[in-house]
């Protein structure tokens, strides 16, 4: 879409510190990403970790591994770290390297801030950590088991230092998501390089400029929500506690009013970038650039609007079950357009099936069948039957791995080659892929079975006839946990060396990114590029 | 605005160590927080060693940004970049306090009437109505703070203070640098007043019988003005640091991107939620 005239390019500050220090002190957007990439990489492999554990423990009847409390710990705690600390942290380690090279600015609009987003988390994820790991020498009772959104921490259900520790790790996550998202939309407002209109912007900047909003409205919330909770626990408040004239239903409230638009934050970053990838593998340009904007703008709107479709079994009153039922199908109608819009860009199409092709694709298919089966659950008599079964895990599993893993693996491997300035290993790559499908499928598909005959989520035991599909959705999700050593190896072998990667990368390829050298050098676009 | 981009660089600042210091006292400060109020461990040196760790981050941070303002490294497009960051970041400050509002709202709109529309025998505690105000069974008797006295004076005050800000800003934009000082001044004093005046309320509401665990009065009265204080404390201390920088003769008519920055966050972070306790807490 874009294309530089001029890409001055040179290194007009001293060199960076050497070793650690040049990390932990860095203000330049390329170092931050890759942070927050091998942060989220890193983070993929413990929460991964985690549930391998839950579906050891899943792989037969009865208890074998794990008490009750550890499997609600590691499920717990698989979530957390997926959401906040592998997605989200990915997507904005992408948003961060390829940001100021899309749009020509020399970097993010506040560096230090910048610097400052990233380095909360590893602080965070050691603090959510820190009463998994003490509850091994004999200190408290274990890390948060309350759910990812902490939905059964009002009950007096779950006591103990968990909750604590992570209502913290929520504060920090808030002003990292917080001071990233307002990074991201001061440097798409303002660092824009001239010719560089607002509906000139490559799709995945539009994407992260919606998501940096919907991060800016609803992490406060959910900031303030743990505020309460902490008071409630701690300093005698009577928020959430019915007992004292309190309502844990508004906790239920807070909680998803945050909850559902992070879905979506943790899906658009994905959705943005999509579109580049089948585009450039089609050879055809972006397919209903504008529609999609819109779509993806309604689709902001709308999450703000229909968080109460995951409380539909808490007694709401008839009128807003109704309500929160038609609001939730209406996020169907922009999402489609999307979809459409991406078959749309690659019908007719010169295609060719690279790794991140098929990934796009891959996503394209499972994020079909994690949206359609969205479409069913709102309806509220159908959802009495869904609640808290592992329907709902399949689903937000072909959501959040087929949408938000399969986006970001596309993503990786499609400027893998931009970042290193070397080409992966193909073979294995589309190897890596069709495992990552197989095993995917294997996991997931047993669950719909099994949720639909009555399995409910976050128990650690379940009756005999649920015996087959457990046993090959844990065989499944071990060997999905396999695979993913593959990528490791293809990274490290790509980072390590390789064949050469031209600036092009990729024959089809379009955007600003791709005409600088790989890697693009310490400082680019240092003076602005002309755009026509 | 393409002429100013083309001929200037951008000023990224050089690596920093403030951030991820700010972030080690953060982290201090939430393990030693978290333990403490488990009883896992019974001092407050870590939560002191992370709160100060924390500070002087905060501060080493801002000092540099001073310096760099002052030594002409900003200009009005890195000067854009802090006004679109700040007016984000008093959006999300928003968000959160509106949270606790839309607590209260909801409590007195949803929570109250549903528990008083149960079975007429039902009840809570002894003596239940499903009426705002409401205590609960572990609280004394109390009596709701009325809106006339400090809170109405409290309002005016804060309103006050925000004007006096125009008056300052207004100030420098004709050049006359005594009616800044003296209109920051001025809001500096009554944000102090209001601080000290909630203190007084929170003095009589404990008279009146209202703690903290007064049922959902007690809780959302306290935790409404002190999520609103803290931010009010906030802007006083950004309201000293303007003052100081105005005695040393910073701020010039075409330069003067914190003393804007600051007064948006008093307004929209500090008058306008002050003005929604007192109309909704209090008076309604």
């Amino acid at each position: 879409m874009a294309t530089a005239t001029t890409t001055a390019v040179h290194d007009q500050h001293e060199h960076p510190p050497a070793g650690i220090m040049r990390w932990l002190t860095t203000t330049n957007h390329k170092d931050l990403g890759i942070l927050y990439m091998s942060f989220g990489a890193i983070m993929f492999f413990i929460g991964g970790a985690f549930i391998v554990a839950v579906r050891a423990e899943l792989l037969l009847p009865g208890l074998q591994l794990l008490s009750p409390g550890m499997y609600n710990q590691l499920f717990t705690l698989h979530a957390l770290i997926m959401v906040f600390g592998a997605i989200m942290p990915f997507a904005t380690g992408l948003n961060n390297y390829l940001i100021p090279l899309m749009i020509g600015a020399p970097d993010m609009a506040l560096p230090r801030v910048n610097n400052w987003g990233f380095w909360i988390l590893p602080f965070a994820a050691t603090l959510l950590l820190t009463p998994f790991l003490l509850q091994f020498s004999g200190v408290g009772s274990g890390a948060t088991g309350a759910g990812w959104i902490m939905h059964n921490a009002s009950l007096d259900l779950q006591s103990g230092i968990g909750i604590d520790f992570a209502i913290f790790t929520i504060h920090l996550l808030g002003l990292s998501s917080i001071t990233g998202a307002i990074n991201v939309v001061v440097t798409v407002l303002n660092m824009r390089a001239p010719g560089i209109s607002l509906m000139k912007m490559p799709l995945f900047v539009w994407a992260w400029l919606i998501t940096a909003f919907m991060l800016i409205l609803a992490m406060p919330v959910f900031s303030a929500a743990a505020t309460m909770l902490l008071t409630d626990r701690h300093f005698g408040t009577h928020f959430f506690d019915a007992a004292n004239g309190g309502d844990p239903i508004l906790l239920q409230h807070l909680i998803w009013f945050f909850g559902h638009p992070e879905v979506y934050i943790v899906l658009l970053p994905a959705w943005g970038l999509i579109p580049h990838i089948l585009a450039t593998f089609s050879r055809k340009p972006v397919y209903g650039y504008r529609a999609q904007v819109y779509a993806l703008w309604t689709i902001c709107f709308l999450s703000f609007i229909v968080w109460s479709h995951h409380m539909l079994t808490s007694g709401l009153p008839l009128a807003a079950e109704v309500y929160f039922m038609y609001s939730t199908m209406a996020v169907s109608i922009p999402t489609s357009v999307l979809v459409f819009c991406w078959l749309g860009a690659i019908w007719r199409g010169a295609m060719t099936f690279e790794t991140p092709m098929l990934f796009a694709l891959g996503f394209v298919a499972h994020f079909g069948m994690g949206a359609l089966t969205g479409l069913i659950l709102p309806a509220v008599a159908v959802n009495a039957q869904y609640h808290n079964s592992y329907v709902i895990v399949s689903h937000f599993h072909y959501t959040f791995f087929g949408g938000g893993i399969f986006g970001m693996m596309a993503a990786a491997y499609y400027w893998l080659p931009k970042f290193t300035g070397h080409m992966f290993d193909e073979k294995l790559g589309r190897l890596h892929f069709w495992l990552t499908t197989i095993f995917f499928n294997m996991t997931f598909i047993p669950q719909w079975f099994a949720g639909l005959d009555g399995m409910p989520r976050h128990v650690a035991d379940y009756p005999l006839k649920l015996s087959a599909a457990n046993l090959v959705s844990s065989a499944g999700a071990f060997l999905l946990g396999l695979a993913q050593l593959l990528l490791v190896y293809i990274v490290v072998k790509c980072v390590r060396g390789g064949p050469k990667a031209t600036g092009q990368v990729w024959e089809g390829a379009q955007g600003l990114e791709f005409t600088l050298p790989s890697p693009p050098p310490y400082h680019t676009f240092e003076t602005p590029p002309e755009v026509k | 605005m393409s002429e100013m981009r083309s001929d200037r660089h951008y000023y990224v600042p050089p690596p920093s160590h403030y951030p991820v210091t700010i972030n080690l006292g953060l982290f201090i400060l939430a393990l030693g927080f978290a333990l403490r109020i488990n009883a896992i461990v019974s001092g407050v040196v870590p939560i002191l060693a992370g709160i100060s760790l924390a500070l002087y981050g905060a501060f080493g941070w801002v000092e540099k940004i001073l310096c760099e303002d002052e030594s002409g490294n900003y200009h009005p497009w890195e000067d854009r970049s802090f006004r679109i960051g700040m007016a984000y970041f008093i959006f999300s400050e928003v968000a959160f306090f509106g949270a606790f509002l839309l607590a209260l709202m909801y409590v007195r709109a949803f929570s109250l009437p549903e528990l008083a529309s149960m079975d007429p025998h039902f009840t809570l505690w002894p003596d239940f109505k499903g009426t705002w105000p409401s205590g609960g069974p572990k609280s004394q008797a109390f009596t709701p703070l009325g809106a006339w006295g400090l809170p109405a004076v409290n309002a005016i005050l804060i309103l006050a203070s925000a004007v006096s800000l125009i008056w300052a800003r207004k100030g420098l934009s004709t050049a006359n640098r005594g009616q800044m000082v003296a209109g920051l001044a001025i809001a500096f004093s009554l944000g102090v007043a209001f601080l000290f005046q909630q203190a007084m309320e929170y003095r009589h509401a404990a008279e009146l019988g209202v703690t903290l665990a007064s049922g959902v009065y007690g809780t959302n009265f306290y935790m409404l003005t002190g999520v609103h204080g803290v931010h009010l404390l906030a802007g006083i201390i950004m309201l000293a640091v303007l003052l100081l920088r105005a005695f040393h003769g910073n701020f010039k008519a075409e330069s003067h991107v914190g003393l804007d920055l600051v007064s948006w966050y008093w307004n929209f972070a500090v008058a306008i939620p002050g003005l929604l306790v007192f109309v909704y807490f209090y008076w309604l």
